[in-house]
């Protein structure tokens, strides 16, 4: 199957993975989408077919992402914009309690280190196995393991 | 907490995010790199300006080497005298 073919599949999941690998933030996202489908298309990134091509393009995605964190440029942009979802209101919602709800649990996810973070999203949102979210997170099982138990915690915790 | 719970607000945290057409994403523009240069020239002009700015280190002053003022008022002829044994030249003969 083409990789044209492979991201049309596969392009609701990695938005969603982009979304959470840059916050929220929604503009971010489609360019961090973008910048790795480009990577995809062009060959720079190469799929050799030891994972899933969704656990692949994760790992791409997530890579493009902290790539772009890194820019010192952007990085200052962003401590002007301190409030992310304040900028780029995301479409609305059926109801208000709903917006609510969205949104402490989105604030107390990001309170989370990145990894508890993104092992949570793999796992209970995309469904992927901590071994699975170990290889997109470029971490060992173990440290896989270790991350998912302390995220659930303090997830818990930073909702109770 | 339930894995099951902990899955629904996973699901929470993500519902309402429809993702934009992947013909959308695909036809934007490519990015531009951004430039390496004004990063290094403003590495660089900082550099310098903290080199001409920090204060040049002054060799500490210590008490052995400080002088008042008025100490020259302690310089009472025949000071000199006082500071070491005196020494005569008498040449092996007393006088």
């Amino acid at each position: 199957m083409s990789h044209e073919k492979l991201l049309a599949e596969t392009h609701g999941a990695a938005f969603a993975w982009a979304l959470s690998c840059c916050r929220w933030r929604r503009q971010e996202a489609e360019d961090v989408l973008h910048a790795a489908y480009l990577k995809v298309l062009d060959g720079s990134a190469r799929f050799d077919g030891r994972s899933s091509f969704k656990t692949w393009l994760f790992a791409v995605v997530r890579k493009t992402a902290l790539g772009r964190q890194r820019d010192w440029l952007r990085w200052l942009g962003r401590l002007a914009d301190a409030d992310p979802d304040a900028a780029e209101a995301p479409p609305a919602a059926p109801n208000l309690a709903h917006n609510l709800d969205r949104a402490r649990v989105r604030a107390a996810l990001d309170k989370l280190a990145r990894r508890q973070r993104e092992v949570l999203d793999l796992v209970f949102y995309h469904d992927l196995t901590v071994e699975e979210a170990a290889g997109v997170m470029g971490v060992s099982l173990g440290a896989a393991r270790r991350h998912y138990a302390r995220a659930k915690e303090n997830l818990a915790e930073r909702l109770r | 907490m339930t894995d099951d719970e902990m899955k629904s607000l996973l699901e929470s945290a993500h519902s309402g995010d429809t993702p934009p057409p992947i013909a959308a994403i695909l036809a934007r523009p490519a990015p531009r790199r951004r430039p390496w240069w004004p990063a290094v020239a403003i590495v660089v002009a900082a550099s310098v300006t903290a080199l001409l700015v920090w204060p040049r280190q002054r060799p500490p002053r210590t008490v052995v080497a400080y002088r008042a003022p008025l100490d020259f008022l302690l310089d009472v002829p025949g000071t000199d005298l006082l500071r070491d044994v005196p020494r005569f030249d008498l040449k092996g003969t007393l006088p």
